[in-house]
């Protein structure tokens, strides 16, 4: 008869290998659908990107032919809507005015799948610093590569903001800080006007890109988003 | 309230008393210093009467025939019989001598009883003594002690954060003496802040606990902090790898006194040119009991305790101050009935910067104070076969709760004027709670109805309680409890990051967007005594709603909060434990338990496993005394934690007609797309600790006791696991066939030896 030690023996055996595996993962499906967009206050159209992302295949996302795409997007406040049509090899485009303050709703089938997402266009962006339609930048000073530019802004219906060419210290490319600093690359006097492009986004595009570590959908049926956003433009003059 | 008034209530609520009946009162105290013995059981041998000892080991009991034998027994005591021919016009004293303690007196302590007080059901009580023979990491720990109560799970063996029948820890409440304290940890939830050498015993009351309790979800654990012994000055010191502990008590008849001091002694390498150790703590306890022994009539606590890491002047710091002081005064003590009034503040306070944070806010700045201060009153009163319990307590919470995104700022720039935030709420309330409890005993059988509001800020809730015990046969007691528990307000923080420092707390006042946390609970206890063999089976269930915790970074689905996620409970499980004791010298002792247990919640439309479920839970333990020699030896398999598994990936280019650079700094550059919550699991922990403690003594009382232990013997303890992007730092995760997958363990735990030395004079 074996003795207690030698009985837990085996136990102890079994427990070591055992130990360190995950176990039971689902069967996921091989692919699923995939849509990115983001709805532009003021825009006539909206360019929509439609695909699946696959298992096999990390980091790409198929693209969706026009044969297996059948997209509508709606003004759910006004009721017109806009069947989307291809564009190019990835993209798609919807031909409906994007009414700030109004909400959105893109639905129909990619392939088989049964895809839907809503979202509501910011109202309003103000931009209370810098000033005016121009943002005037003294000439650099020294051998500084940057300068820095004050902002205070606030926007109904957006949580995030990003600026082409700009970005936020410490080196963030949005930021959700009404008040603050952006940084531009140092331009030299005379300099032609460049226009800086400052975007507004709602919460459905931040937390698609800019939550951290991963990314949220709000696509039921697939992954991805389908988002709003107010944009502004000022131009930036060196003197 | 006049003695008058009471007794006018009185007559109005409880039913006629056997006028041959009379009031024995006393206190249970230690042989050696009168320290109050809390939670004893006494029972009358012919009537079949039964109470129990309060927190100053005072009790009361209705003796309806006369001669009687009185029998006391208390975990950890020798127990007793006094012939009770009259009932003593002065209040009796009971002392008891220290036992021996093995692992099985904590599964059936008392032969099934009538007592009046149901808290028993579904509770466990582990005398400090005992929480010894538990094989300790680095020290012994009032939590990590825990490990024996099948009730008690831990994250990891680097977590002595306890969850409870599927419940995060944030949802039980803990007490020191009674009085309710936050985070009782140090940094990295690691180890407990309650100094072991300052502590007499632990209490585990699982929910439905009884009504006179509330604010807690999942459950209650109240350390009872030790008392001096009269006319004797006792001391007595402890060391172990990471701290210095220190304690003296003495008194006479008037007061008793005791204090415990502990601290992090590698701070003093500090006196070493060039060293630096930029960490630090020191906890502290003090208590002192008032009035005779025989007739204690209060208690004051006083708790701190201190942190401090990092360099403040580097901008890099985290401070975690904890400070709690309490106290009870009986103001009414006649034979059937009591009223006892409490107060207490209790304040924690949390301030640093650029503190490593949770993965989805980065490192923060730190603002946080949690401060309450509260007072009560308890009314019991009992006759032969009733008990009435009423109560209320009113308290004022004040919050600071700020938490924001540390900025880094690059030389020459100046720190922005404003900083995105996390939290940022500064709240004050006043909190209300009032309880009613009617206990009667029907032949073998006693009942408890009791009823619970808690109401703040506008929102309240009602809680019904039900609590029945069955004295089924000598040896045989059945027990069970259905009721609701409530908690006004979520204190939120990360379930499983030990060793990491990022628990940040936030604080979340229920009202219009955050629920109130309600759960439904039912249970069902067996406890039977068939020495040698001792068992308890317990049966569980619940249901809840409103319950909240940090939204995880697989959940991909936007919610109202963007930081939390609230939704549904359910749980249901079966604990089963058993313990054999040599029956002729009790020295050894082996017990065993087993849980099966499920803990699932809904978060979206589908149920999901917790983030802590686990589904098997086997725990073994032995204890051996061969003259001064203890060995001790403790075995945990259970079954793996829920894993999300990565199902895909996403591209690059980013959202049309957004400008580019979108992806934000520290997120993966092919962002990951997680399957179904939780829908996968790591394989299975094993672990085996073992210990030994040799003590020897000699003139005067003295008793040095050495201890040596290793934990996680074979090295085979299996941390939980994080995704590629956590800070782990463990083993890459393998499929069954071998292959890697992009999980890693949060650490990987080599066998920890343990030396201690304790001195006790």
């Amino acid at each position: 008869m074996a003795t207690p030690l030698r009985q837990l023996v085996p136990i102890v055996m079994a427990g070591i290998t055992a130990c360190g595996h995950i176990v039971d993962p689902p069967a996921e499906p091989a692919r699923i659908p995939f849509v990115e967009a983001a709805l532009i206050a003021g825009f006539a159209t909206t360019t929509v990107r439609v695909g699946w992302l696959d298992r096999q295949l990390p980091g790409t996302n198929i693209p969706a032919p026009a044969t297996a795409v059948d997209l509508t997007l709606a003004n759910e406040t006004t009721g017109q809507s806009s069947r989307l049509a291809p564009h190019n090899d990835t993209l798609f485009v919807a031909t409906l005015p994007i009414l700030a303050g109004h909400r959105y709703r893109l639905a129909g089938r990619i392939g088989d799948a049964a895809i839907h997402a809503s979202t509501t266009v910011p109202e309003q962006f103000i931009i209370d610093a810098p000033a005016g339609d121009s943002i005037i930048l003294a000439a650099p000073i020294g051998d500084a590569l940057t300068t820095a530019i004050d902002y205070r802004w606030h926007a109904f219906g957006a949580t995030a903001f990003v600026v082409d060419s700009a970005w936020f210290p410490p080196g963030q490319p949005a930021t959700r800080a009404p008040i603050g600093q952006m940084i531009v690359a140092r331009r030299r006097a005379g300099t032609p006007i460049r226009q800086l492009r400052i975007v507004a986004v709602n919460r459905d595009l931040d937390e698609y890109l800019y939550r951290m570590p991963a990314p949220a959908s709000n696509v039921f049926g697939g992954f991805g988003v389908v988002g709003a956003a107010i944009a502004v433009e000022r131009s930036l003059v060196t003197r | 309230m006049s003695r008058l008034l009471l007794a006018t209530l009185l007559a109005g609520v409880l039913p006629p008393v056997n006028l041959g009946a009379q009031t024995l009162s006393g206190t249970i105290v230690a042989v050696e210093g009168a320290t109050p013995i809390a939670g004893a059981t006494l029972t009358t041998m012919r009537s079949r009467q039964a109470t129990a000892s309060d927190r100053l080991g005072r009790f009361t009991l209705t003796m309806s025939i006369l001669p009687d034998t009185l029998v006391v027994s208390a975990i950890g005591w020798q127990p007793d019989t006094m012939p009770i021919g009259l009932v003593p016009s002065e209040a009796l004293t009971i002392r008891l001598s220290r036992a021996v303690l093995i692992m099985a007196d904590l599964l059936a302590v008392a032969a099934p009883s009538r007592r009046l007080d149901l808290a028993e059901h579904g509770q466990w009580t582990m005398p400090l003594a005992h929480a010894r023979a538990i094989p300790p990491a680095v020290e012994t720990d009032v939590f990590r002690a825990l490990a024996f109560v099948p009730a008690v799970t831990f994250s990891s063996p680097l977590s002595a954060r306890p969850s409870m029948r599927g419940y995060d820890a944030q949802d039980v409440t803990t007490r020191i003496d009674g009085f309710e304290i936050l985070n009782l940890y140090h940094l990295g939830r690691v180890f407990s802040s309650f100094p072991a050498d300052a502590a007499e015993q632990i209490t585990v009351s699982t929910a439905p606990y009884p009504a006179n309790h509330g604010g807690s979800i999942a459950g209650i654990i109240d350390i009872s902090g030790r008392t001096g012994q009269l006319d004797r000055l006792h001391a007595g010191a402890g060391w172990s790898y990471g701290s210095l502990s220190a304690y003296a008590g003495g008194g006479g008849p008037g007061i008793r006194y005791f204090a415990n001091t502990r601290m992090f002694y590698w701070k003093a390498l500090d006196l070493v040119p060039n060293l630096e150790v930029p960490y630090h703590f020191e906890d502290l306890y003090a208590g002192a009991v008032f009035g005779t022994p025989e007739r204690p009539r209060g208690r004051i606590t006083v708790f701190a305790t201190q942190d401090r890491a990092g360099k403040i002047d580097q901008r890099s710091y985290l401070h975690w101050d904890n400070l709690m002081t309490g106290g009870r005064w009986r103001i009414l003590d006649q034979g059937a009935a009591s009223l006892e009034a409490s107060a207490s503040v209790s304040r924690f306070t949390q301030r640093g910067e650029d503190v490593p944070g949770l993965y989805s806010i980065a490192n923060t700045d730190i603002r946080n104070q949690f401060s309450r201060s509260a007072a009560g009153l308890d009314l019991v009163a009992t006759s032969a076969i009733s008990r009435l319990g009423l109560g209320l307590s009113l308290g004022w919470r004040s919050v600071t709760n700020r938490i924001v995104e540390s900025v880094e700022i690059p030389d020459g720039m100046e720190r922005p004027p404003f900083e995105f935030p996390a939290a940022d709420l500064a709240a004050e309330r006043w909190e209300f709670g009032t309880y009613l409890n009617l206990a009667r005993q029907l032949g073998p059988i006693t009942i408890e109805g009791a009823v619970r509001i808690d109401a703040a800020a506008g929102q309240r809730t009602t809680q019904p309680r039900i609590h029945a015990r069955w004295a089924a046969a000598p040896r045989v007691e059945l027990s069970a409890a259905v009721g609701r528990t409530s908690r006004l307000y979520h204190v939120l923080s990360e379930s499983r990051s030990e060793p990491e420092f990022d628990f940040l707390d936030f604080w979340l006042s229920s009202g219009d967007s955050i629920p109130a946390a309600v759960v439904d609970h039912g249970s069902v206890d067996l406890r039977l005594d068939l020495s040698p063999v001792v068992a308890r089976l317990s049966l569980y269930r619940s249901s809840g709603n409103g319950l909240g915790e940090l939204r995880p970074s697989h959940a991909q689905r936007p919610t109202s909060q963007a930081l939390f996620r609230f939704g549904q409970s359910r749980t249901s499980g079966l604990e089963a434990q058993l313990a054999i004791r040599n029956s002729d010298g009790a020295l050894q002792s082996a017990s065993i338990s087993y849980v099966l247990s499920r803990s699932e919640r809904r978060w979206n439309d589908d149920w999901v496993p917790w983030a802590l479920d686990r589904r098997h839970h086997l725990r073994a333990f032995t204890q051996v005394r061969t003259g001064g020699w203890a060995w001790s030896g403790a075995f945990d398999l259970a079954s793996g934690l829920p894993v999300t598994p990565i199902a895909y990936t996403l591209p690059v280019p980013g959202v049309p007609d957004i400008p580019p650079g979108t992806t934000a700094s520290g997120r993966a550059a092919t962002p990951p797309v997680y399957g179904t919550e939780h829908s996968a699991a790591t394989s299975g922990t094993f672990r085996f600790d073992i210990g030994t403690q040799y003590s020897f003594g000699g003139a005067n009382r003295r008793r040095f006791t050495l201890g040596l232990a290793i934990i996680n013997l074979f090295g085979t303890a299996v941390a939980p696991f994080g995704d590629f992007m956590s800070q782990a730092a463990g083993a890459y995760a393998t499929d069954p066939a071998g292959n890697s997958l992009p999980y890693r363990r949060l650490f990987d735990l080599p066998p920890i030896p343990t030396f201690t030395l304790r001195a006790d004079f």
